[in-house]
């Protein structure tokens, strides 16, 4: 008896304790994805291609010059990948100031979570090809109040290279991420949240916006499963079906008897 | 450091009600309060640090089933089943309600305490309901992530809150009735036909 109890105390205990220790050091860098330029965590995540509103080639084209981009979120954060390649023939002033691909990755997109807008200001700096810089993102409530409301100074990662087999080209991929808790905003169930580069201050969504037109998008669903009533119907049978026992238990003894 | 000294305190307590209801031989309140004792510590120990082995588990269970068939996709360590619907991505959460770990520690408590089996058949008892539950939980979330793949978003509410609820129920109950009734009776009509 005192034996099985102290085994008790001991596993309660223990289970407290040592878990604490391991489940925290596991769990402490346990994102989904890591912003640290390695892009291969995104390999899982469907995406969206839209075409660029800019023009790919000096001629104003726009053949296969898209962006690839990817939202995802975990309980810690909003994630967005882009993925896009330049022409390098062509006029893009804006981002690559010389042809030995250096460009410049400051830009500007706006994300709705549930219809509400908020502006992301991605920091400045300059990137070579081949190289990988972090950046720094910022986070306003885009209506009403211009209110700042994240700034991580390690919350995105560019990287540039040729695109293999076309050396005129090359891409740039971006991922950076959004702190939920920062945001201060709860995602309601089965809302929408979307990704727009539209600088317009009315009618964000559905704009051609500076980088790219329309929007990529997720919906989030969510509901409670209810686990506490499953646990609470077991309780039930568990003491039911023990109640059964002893009855039938008597009943077999007094038959026997 | 606080809640750990209030929970130690608890524990001594419960364990002391314990031994006073195994001494009186009051077995039906030893496994209720045995039971009921250890559901509350597993659920409170669960609330910080398993609850992100569980769902990162469950996720990573779900998403065997999800390539295997091409349906959908996960994200483990993220906790997220990703649906595509048409153009449409659609993610769910693998949350501490979905994770199953109440269901689990709901019934490794009532087996722990039961009084009628031995502690070796409490223990794979024990070791079948995880692996029970954790199954019919990715039966569950399976059919929710089928339903949206093919219905979409509006079906969320009919696919996981009614029909994956219900189905989940049937199997939970099933398996409860097998272990807590049939299973038992089974038992004692073996060992009366032994003594006999």
């Amino acid at each position: 008896m005192k034996k099985t109890m102290f085994t008790i105390l001991v596993l309660v205990i223990s289970l407290l304790f040592v878990s604490t220790h391991l489940v925290e050091r596991v769990s402490a860098d346990s994102s989904s994805i890591q912003i640290d330029g390695n892009f291969n965590d995104w390999d899982n995540v469907p995406g969206t291609q839209l075409n660029s509103s800019q023009p790919a080639d000096i001629n104003g084209t726009q053949t296969d010059f898209q962006r690839d981009i990817k939202l995802s979120y975990d309980e810690d954060y909003i994630y967005v990948y882009i993925d896009s390649w330049y022409d390098l023939n062509a006029d893009m002033s804006n981002h690559f100031s010389t042809l030995d691909k250096y460009a410049n990755f400051h830009q500007q997109y706006y994300i709705f979570i549930d219809g509400k807008p908020y502006q992301i200001q991605l920091g400045n700096g300059t990137v070579t090809n081949g190289e990988g810089h972090a950046f720094s993102v910022d986070v306003s409530q885009a209506f009403g109040d211009w209110q700042h409301l994240v700034h991580d100074t390690q919350g995105g990662y560019v990287d540039v290279e040729t695109v293999k087999g076309d050396e005129s080209k090359f891409k740039y991929v971006y991922e950076f991420r959004i702190s939920r808790k920062d945001l201060a905003v709860t995602i309601p169930e089965n809302s929408e949240i979307s990704l727009t580069s539209s600088g317009e201050y009315d009618d964000f969504e559905g704009k051609d916006g500076q980088y790219f037109k329309g929007k990529a998008s997720i919906t989030y669903v969510g509901a409670s499963s209810g686990p506490w009533i499953i646990a609470f119907l077991g309780l039930l049978i568990a003491f039911f079906g023990y109640r059964l026992r002893l009855k039938r238990q008597t009943k077999e003894k007094n038959t026997g008897a | 450091m606080l809640m750990k000294t209030i929970i130690l305190i608890v524990v001594l307590l419960w364990i002391y009600s314990l031994s006073v209801f195994k001494r009186a031989k009051l077995d039906a309140f030893y496994f209720l309060m045995g039971s009921l004792g250890l559901f509350i510590v597993l659920v409170l120990w669960s609330k910080p640090y398993a609850i992100w082995l569980f769902s990162t588990i469950m996720t990573w269970g779900v998403g065997l089933v999800g390539d295997f068939f091409g349906i959908f996709s996960t994200l483990p360590l993220g906790h997220v089943i990703q649906v595509l619907y048409h153009e449409r991505i659609i993610l769910m959460n693998v949350d501490y309600e979905c994770s199953g770990i109440v269901e689990t520690a709901a019934f490794v408590s009532l087996i722990s305490f039961y009084p009628v089996f031995k502690v070796q058949q409490r223990l794979w008892l024990a070791l079948t309901g995880v692996a029970f539950i954790f199954a019919a939980n990715i039966v569950r979330l399976t059919f929710v992530a089928t339903s949206l793949h093919l219905f979409g978003s509006d079906s969320f509410f009919l696919a996981h809150s009614i029909l994956g609820r219900l189905l989940f129920y049937v199997l939970m109950l099933t398996f409860y009735f097998t272990i807590f009734t049939r299973g038992q009776l089974i038992q004692v009509a073996s060992q009366n036909r032994e003594t006999t």
